[in-house]
């Protein structure tokens, strides 16, 4: 099958093109070089004054594993207000904050995404993530395991283990949940709570191991790094949502020694303690460090106004925050010494001070933050807001008086302390594709995403070029995933099932043998029954493995 | 031949250590067996022709032929109903594939039971532990209800009689408290650790719910509660504040009384309180034939648990409208599509509604099916996956045995193809 997409204007940043009018061509599931005049075309797309992407990439959105669930079974209400029915080609589900896994799939298709990364994958419960992504059509994804919490790694770092068996056992635990990087939740914190700490800074010592959240995130920093994992530690960092908490993020940052890191949804992390109400933002100070560290990259986590529900694996500030639940119910879970989950719903209001606030944070970072190759353009799905509001939250980021009459709207006093109507900024669709395909791409380590040079995969978004960017990014012309068109018109015209990106850096098996002994002292599962192989995700979860190349170990 | 470290889909529990002897015509629990697992290996162990065979309508017939019969059946229906839905991971997402095309109604066999949760997490929330966390930080245990190891019967062995534990803790000094109906004989070792309450079964939410007041220093002018002095439900509330983590578990079929989503919610209630000062977890026990894991892919693919009408094209939850019973006496489902590949036992309803069945080899209906088809068990005939009672861990299921039966989700793709 030979596709011809001709005179699009292409924006693919991972290959310095800004806009220029090209062909290009799709050979089966691949970008391929021009066949030259005598090819024999199939099929023929004109192009002329439309916009060329690559497929869009969300490194950071919560659509698989137990806590999704968890919100959907404590959230029935969504299901019932926003049912979807199924077509000819569609099953039917539901949308709203957590959408079913198929309307997951179809949606993020329609608004142009091909891939997308589940952040916080408890090793115990990586299958439950793998099978839900498995049927959560079109999209590739992947996942990160959780560690800094579970007590094997505590008990190693106690004991003043060697880093090289620390590498070893991170390794085993990507290969063992065939997830793609490691992300790190309240580090130690989620352990802490179950000892009934309520607070864990980061040079606060875990109450049973005496060990600091700056250690973990030291040794998994490094750990990541001596693999040659592509993907810094992915780290929530400790003390989400509590004023003041930017100090931490700071000192977050400097933990990693230089290294690689990602601090993700960064925005419920740049408090400050400023003003009448002790609630201010940190944006400049967090923006400022980002700017002057190029080791740190960060994804936002924006908040948008209206109802959602927050999933999390911090059970330590889930728990401290289950007063604002609303509705009020709530769900915390201590999970197989490994973590846990915590869902609290909540609404989000324009007309709250602080809620504000964190609407003009989020905003304030993005626009701060001089390099878009080292931030991403996430809602922290469903935590900020459910994925379906990127387009405009898009809007808001290239449209500087569209950002002026939503700036109006909010609390007048969180309007008046916000930067943001000072902040003249709009992004270019060039910086947008950077933010949403080519960076998140190279973060990842995913040569064939994210660009569209020849021998990328054919994941490629067209877009109409409106000049009201929401309704340009909500309703691409035509999206294709590994050469075949899956949407139309914003709407699905196919439906394929996607494969999981994951890694698996070599290490030494004798990690296995006390890992053995710790699953059959302490476990309630067998190591044997624990682990994942590439066979069972093809055959019993439904999804094939793409293996990530490592890059040379210790080489950042 | 002896296969090591086996995976029991038979309770919630999912105990994965079983050693199983593996014979053409037999299969054994060698070690860590329980009652459940002894009789779900060993069930129909001598399967002869006949129980391998389809039917329509009572004569032998191709796989095929059932499978066209069965689609026929579905493609006339007004209303169908998939009932039973013992199956695994596979068999679930196939279930309400078909559903969907079919706009028919799913309620699992074990949803009243299921119910007394769900309606309690979505009315207020809960916070739990998993049997794994359950296992090395328990130091006190509160059990209402009493007859736990009937339906979780290695659960005092592995989760609470452990010898080793991650925090150094001495786990000969747990503690356990039984309040329900039968607790004077339930476990007794003979143990100073062990307190036993009687309690009439229906009133355990007016105890947790007493524990609750007295937690927070109401004023009670009863004496006792159910025939329990107020004085000693003060003691047991001292107990719960001053224990570093203490778990509150009920097994959830014990709890057979109408609205017992309210108990449960009152002891979630009990929990939530208790984490103003300490740690405590709930910890739900119980499932089988697949309960929990049929609702985790119900939720993840259609937004609700169980009791889903997908009749009007979209999904729709009720939990009185689309009770399977219900369905079937009121004579609004026109199809029974029963499946329960775990148990022999658990046989479709004797009902006037023609049913297309799909039972596990060796099951015998009381009334001849439209469709009868034997099909394989899940962790003996094939891999797969089920879900423990905690809901967060999957585990995979083995073949342990050649089987040429057909599995759950094979046969209804095949019918689904053929719709």
């Amino acid at each position: 099958m030979l596709i011809k997409l001709t005179a699009g204007t292409v924006y693919d940043p991972a290959n310095n093109v800004d806009g220029e009018v090209r062909d290009l061509f799709i050979g089966d599931d691949r970008i391929t070089s021009d066949p030259g005049a005598d090819a024999n075309i199939d099929a023929e797309y004109d192009l002329r004054g439309m916009i060329v992407m690559a497929g869009a990439i969300d490194l950071h959105t919560h659509i698989g594993g137990g806590k999704v669930n968890v919100a959907r079974t404590l959230m029935p209400e969504f299901c019932r207000q926003a049912p979807v029915e199924r077509s000819a080609l569609t099953r039917s589900g539901c949308s709203k904050a957590t959408p079913s896994t198929l309307v997951t799939g179809y949606r993020y298709a329609e608004m142009g995404y091909t891939t997308a990364f589940e952040p916080a994958v408890l090793p115990c419960n990586a299958r439950q993530a793998h099978m839900e992504m498995a049927d959560t059509p079109i999209l590739d994804t992947g996942g990160y395991a959780m560690l800094g919490n579970d007590d094997f790694l505590l008990r190693l770092l106690a004991e003043g283990a060697d880093q090289a068996l620390i590498n070893d056992y991170v390794a085993w635990t990507l290969q063992a949940t065939q997830c793609i990087g490691i992300k790190v939740v309240n580090p130690g914190g989620i352990n802490a709570f179950k000892f009934n700490a309520r607070k864990l800074d980061i040079d606060e010592q875990n109450p049973y191991y005496n060990i600091t959240p700056r250690r973990i995130v030291q040794c998994l920093t490094l750990a990541l790094h001596e693999l040659g994992v592509p993907h810094p530690l992915h780290v929530h960092a400790s003390n989400l949502g509590v004023p003041g908490n930017f100090k931490t993020t700071l000192e977050t940052m400097n933990a990693a020694g230089g290294l690689p890191l990602h601090l993700t949804h960064i925005q419920f992390h740049s408090y400050g303690t400023e003003g009448e109400r002790k609630f201010s933002s940190a944006a400049a100070e967090i923006a400022e460090a980002i700017n002057s560290k190029p080791n740190i990259s960060a994804d936002i986590g924006q908040i948008m106004f209206g109802q959602t529900v927050t999933v999390s694996g911090d059970t330590m500030r889930q728990h401290a925050n289950h007063g604002y639940a609303h509705p009020n119910k709530w769900v915390c879970m201590d999970i197989e010494c490994d973590a846990g989950c915590g869902v609290v719903p909540f609404r989000y209001r324009d007309k709250n001070f602080v809620n504000a606030m964190q609407w003009a944070i989020g905003l304030e970072i993005f626009l701060l933050v001089d390099d878009p190759w080292r931030v991403f353009l996430t809602t922290d799905h469903p935590n900020g807001a459910p994925f379906t509001s990127y387009p405009h939250l898009i809007r808001l980021l290239m449209d500087r008086s569209f950002r002026e009459e939503s700036l109006k709207q909010i609390h007048p006093e969180a309007a008046a302390h916000s930067r943001l109507s000072g902040l003249t900024r709009e992004y270019s669709l060039y910086e947008m594709a950077i933010m949403t395909r080519a960076g998140p791409a190279r973060i990842l380590g995913l040569r064939d995403c994210g660009h569209l040079a020849e021998g990328a995969f054919a994941d490629i978004t067209v877009y109409d070029d409106h000049a009201n960017r929401e309704r340009m990014f909500e309703r691409p012309a035509y999206v294709f995933k590994n050469g075949k068109l899956v949407v139309r018109n914003g709407e699905i015209c196919a439906v394929t099932r996607g494969a999981t990106h994951a890694i698996h850096p070599e290490y030494d098996r004798g990690i296995e043998k006390s890992l053995k002994n710790f699953f059959d002292r302490y476990c309630s599962v067998k190591m044997e029954n624990f682990a994942i192989s590439e066979e069972e995700m093809v055959e019993g979860i439904g999804s094939a493995v793409i293996t990530t190349e490592c890059r040379t170990r210790g080489i950042a | 031949m002896l296969r090591h470290n086996i995976a029991c889909p038979f309770c919630g529990l999912c105990c994965d250590d079983l050693t199983i002897k593996s014979e053409p015509q037999q299969l054994t629990v060698e070690a860590n067996g329980c009652p459940l697992s002894e009789r779900g290996f060993s069930q129909s162990a001598d399967t002869g022709d006949c129980d391998r065979q389809p039917r329509v309508q009572g004569h032998a017939c191709t796989l095929n032929e059932a499978v066209a019969h069965a689609a026929d059946l579905l493609r006339n229906a007004r209303l169908p109903l998939f009932g039973g839905l013992g199956t695994d991971v596979a068999g679930a997402r196939a279930a309400l594939r078909l559903a969907d095309r079919a706009g028919a109604v799913l309620d699992h066999m074990n949803s009243a039971l299921m119910l007394r949760n769900l309606l309690a997490v979505q009315d207020s929330g809960w916070m739990t532990a998993t049997l794994g966390e359950v296992r090395n930080r328990v130091d006190l245990l509160l059990i209402f209800g009493s007859d736990i190891e009937k339906h979780v019967p290695r659960f005092y062995e592995r989760f609470f009689d452990n010898t080793e534990s991650l925090f150094g803790q001495d786990t000969a000094v747990r503690e356990l408290i039984v309040i329900g109906s039968d607790a004077d004989t339930a476990r007794t070792h003979g143990d100073t650790r062990i307190t036993s309450i009687p309690c009439p079964t229906a009133r355990l939410g007016d105890i947790a719910m007493t524990l609750r007041a007295l937690l927070h220093g109401r004023p009670l002018q009863a004496e006792d509660v159910a025939g329990i002095r107020v004085t000693q439900l003060r003691e047991i509330v001292t107990r719960l504040a001053d224990a570093h983590y203490g778990v509150i578990a009920w097994a959830t079929a014990e709890l057979d009384f109408p609205h017992a989503e309210l108990a449960v919610q009152a002891f979630s209630g009990l929990v939530k309180d208790l984490n103003t000062t300490t740690r405590c977890s709930g910890l739900p026990l119980g499932g089988n034939n697949g309960d929990t894991t049929f609702a985790e892919v119900a939720t993840w693919q259609a937004g609700f648990p169980t009791r889903i009408s997908l009749a009007s094209g979209c999904p729709h939850f009720d939990p009185i409208q689309n009770n399977w019973e219900r369905l079937l006496e009121s004579g609004e489902a026109d199809i029974l599509l029963w499946i329960s590949a775990f148990d022999t036992q658990r046989t479709p309803p004797s009902v006037d509604t023609p049913g297309i069945v799909l039972g596990r080899a060796g099951m015998q209906c009381e009334r001849e099916p439209e469709v009868f088809i034997p099909v394989a068990t899940p962790g003996l005939d094939h891999a797969g996956h089920v879900y423990r009672c905690d809901s967060v861990v999957a585990i995979p299921l083995r073949s342990v045995r050649v089987s040429d039966l057909p599995g759950v989700s094979g046969v209804l793709h095949a019918i689904s193809e053929s719709l």
